[in-house]
């Protein structure tokens, strides 16, 4: 393999398809595909399905690693645990890649490893999910209106949780290796690669520039982390009070991980299920004594602001948030985390 | 990599009513493996997530020192889903334990120091796991005087009271019993946990208070052990919260950006100070 200005390499777009077979004899191969307009990951069986341009998928990809449900054990009568001891995730032959990642997706993930995988204890189920799916992603050239990734510490070409990252120039791809994960995929398709040149650099430095351009810097996120200080500020009895507490923000970020664990029996056993939970609802940390640390909106939607925005910083030294825009896209009320941002921002 | 979310199967070898209002039980188990013991290695301070297959899990406290061997101790106050069925649960039933979570009362910091152990009503069952901690045989001469203030409602809703009356025997600590109101077979104390407090003044110098109960009883036990003279950093509370995983992932339990569940669930006074009061 060709290993030049740290391990960028060229695959012309008439080698595309020969790329994408030679992956797929030994990836089984997920990414946004032209049967539902680039909405959702699905599996990918040719490269004419394969659906490249496309604004951010409705959908993140944290279920892939952290499904909305999952089992995980299952119980009989007895109360004996039948399934779950050896932590039977369904098993995989074949390691997957998620091709096409947006950059902000990945940069999700990455944040989801920090919590589930690199803090002690590792969750198994995310962990061996993990383990079998590598990510190429592609750099972003054509931002939605809703995204501000460059507002939050990330950015159209950010490399965070990317095996691989590919920037489209014309007629080529230039395909940047970030992992060891990334130069083994490499390798098994080093005859299709060539050296990279200058020019080659400029055009994909140029491009970076041109969709940074496209995405405006609306806030500094290492000021707004620090404005959050301030937990009793009286901002808060004000900016709620548009929230209906439905939740879909936490459902659609790519980075809210907060899960659910409940019984469910049936006539022979039953199986204990982690679910998908919001920090927007009040049963979230309703306490069985009736007491409720967060009893109103004020305060659920001052625990989201501030995990993404304060705690996680604290935690692991990122913001908890991409700029992918979803919240945005999605909220029934329109109450737009920017302008939210921006409102405490210019709070004295 | 062994998996966190899978409880160790443990028999109810006994169940011991505490109070009289019956929404209090201690559940004497044991593992049914012998080697979840040692996975169950645990201290003073710590919990477990109770599993009854088809309710569900709560967090409960250890209310058994690890020099009690053979036997876990949790004291279950009926409340919600989990709790009613542990309250149904029978003598050889078989519930499961995901554990020891969470850290510990400071046992290596509380050596060498008077320890004055505050602890009201239901929330007296971690505490009572430190005190037979620290005044086992081998422990007792590593820690100096000991002082324990404990107090209910009522008489009848003390918890542990057979061993509330023999601690109060022991020459080698100070126990004082108290009740909001007490009955007509009452010869004890009366009075709130903070006024004894105050009436008694313990030692400062070199003490460490551990406080746990309600969060009125908190609220005024703080001030007085201001007053005192105590330090921020020699106060160490329990607290607890609505969890789920127990292992700071789920994301319910944080105070700002500490887990009680895996930061917690003793947190000293100081550190608390640092922290939004949201729980």
């Amino acid at each position: 393999m060709v290993k030049e200005r740290r391990g960028s390499v060229i695959l012309d777009k008439k080698d595309f398809e020969n790329f994408f077979s030679l992956l797929a004899e030994k990836y089984t191969i997920f990414g946004p595909s032209q049967d539902d307009n680039g909405d959702a990951f699905t599996k990918i069986d040719s490269p004419q399905s394969l659906k490249l341009h496309y604004k951010n998928t409705h959908l993140s990809l944290k279920s892939y690693f952290f499904p909305q449900t999952e089992t995980l054990l299952t119980f009989d009568n007895h109360m004996k645990i039948t399934k779950g001891k050896e932590n039977e995730t369904e098993e995989q032959t074949k390691c997957s890649i998620l091709f096409g990642v947006r950059p902000c997706d990945a940069t999700a993930i990455y944040f989801l490893d920090k919590v589930f995988q690199e803090s002690s204890p590792p969750d198994p189920y995310y962990v061996k999910r993990r383990s079998v799916t590598r990510i190429i992603s592609f750099a972003c050239t054509d931002p939605s209106s809703t995204c501000f990734c460059t507002s939050v510490a990330c950015g159209p070409d950010s490399e965070k949780g990317s095996d691989i990252i590919f920037f489209e120039l014309d007629g080529h791809y230039l395909v940047k290796q970030i992992t060891q994960e990334g130069e083994e995929i490499l390798e098994g398709v080093k005859e299709l690669l060539k050296p990279v040149t200058d020019k080659h650099i400029e055009e994909k430095d140029r491009s970076m520039v041109a969709a940074r351009h496209k995405l405006r810097k609306i806030f500094e996120v290492s000021n707004f982390v620090k404005k959050l200080e301030n937990f009793e500020a009286p901002y808060w009895e004000k900016l709620h009070q548009k929230c209906l507490g439905c939740g879909i923000c936490t459902y659609m970020c790519p980075t809210c991980h907060c899960f659910d664990m409940t019984d469910e029996v049936t006539g022979s056993g039953g199986r204990r299920v982690r679910t998908w939970d919001s920090c927007m609802f009040p049963l979230f940390t309703l306490h069985a004594s009736g007491h409720n640390p967060r009893p109103t909106q004020k305060e659920r939607m001052r625990q989201r602001l501030m995990h993404k925005f304060n705690y996680a910083p604290k935690i692991f030294g990122e913001v908890f948030c991409v700029g992918c825009g979803r919240c945005v896209v999605h909220c029934p009320v329109n109450l737009d985390l920017r302008s939210v941002v921006q409102q405490i921002m210019e709070e004295q | 990599m062994s998996n966190p979310y899978v409880p160790m199967p443990a028999k109810i070898d006994d169940i011991i009513i505490e109070n009289e209002a019956r929404d209090i039980k201690t559940l004497k188990v044991s593992f049914t493996d012998k080697d979840d013991w040692k996975r169950f290695a645990f201290m003073p301070g710590q919990f477990a997530e109770i599993s009854i297959f088809g309710a569900g899990e709560c967090p409960i406290g250890i209310a058994s020192s690890p020099t009690e061997k053979g036997y876990l101790l949790f004291t279950v106050k009926r409340a919600g889903l989990v709790t009613m069925q542990l309250h149904r649960a029978e003598r050889g039933e078989i519930i499961g334990l995901r554990g020891p979570l969470g850290n510990t009362y400071p046992l290596h910091k509380m050596e060498g120091h008077n320890i004055l152990i505050i602890g009201g009503g239901f929330a007296f069952t971690t505490l009572r796991a430190a005190i037979k901690y620290i005044i086992e045989e081998n422990n007792r001469k590593r820690f100096d005087d000991i002082t324990v203030i404990y107090g209910a409602r009522t008489p009848g809703e003390l918890i542990y009271k057979k061993e509330l009356w023999e601690w109060e025997k022991r020459r080698d600590m100070k126990t004082y019993i108290t009740v909001d109101r007490g009955d007509k077979d009452w010869k004890r104390r009366e009075g709130f946990v903070p006024s004894v407090l105050k009436e008694i003044s313990p030692r400062v110098n070199e003490t460490i208070a551990l406080v746990c109960g309600p969060p009125i009883m908190i609220k005024f036990t703080l001030p007085v052990l201001d007053e005192l003279g105590f330090m921020p950093e020699s106060i160490f509370l329990s607290l607890e919260m609505r969890m789920k995983c127990g292992i700071g992932k789920c994301g319910r339990c944080n105070i700002g950006h500490k887990y009680v569940c895996k930061d917690g669930p003793v947190f000293s006074f100081a550190e608390l100070q640092e922290l939004p009061s949201e729980y």
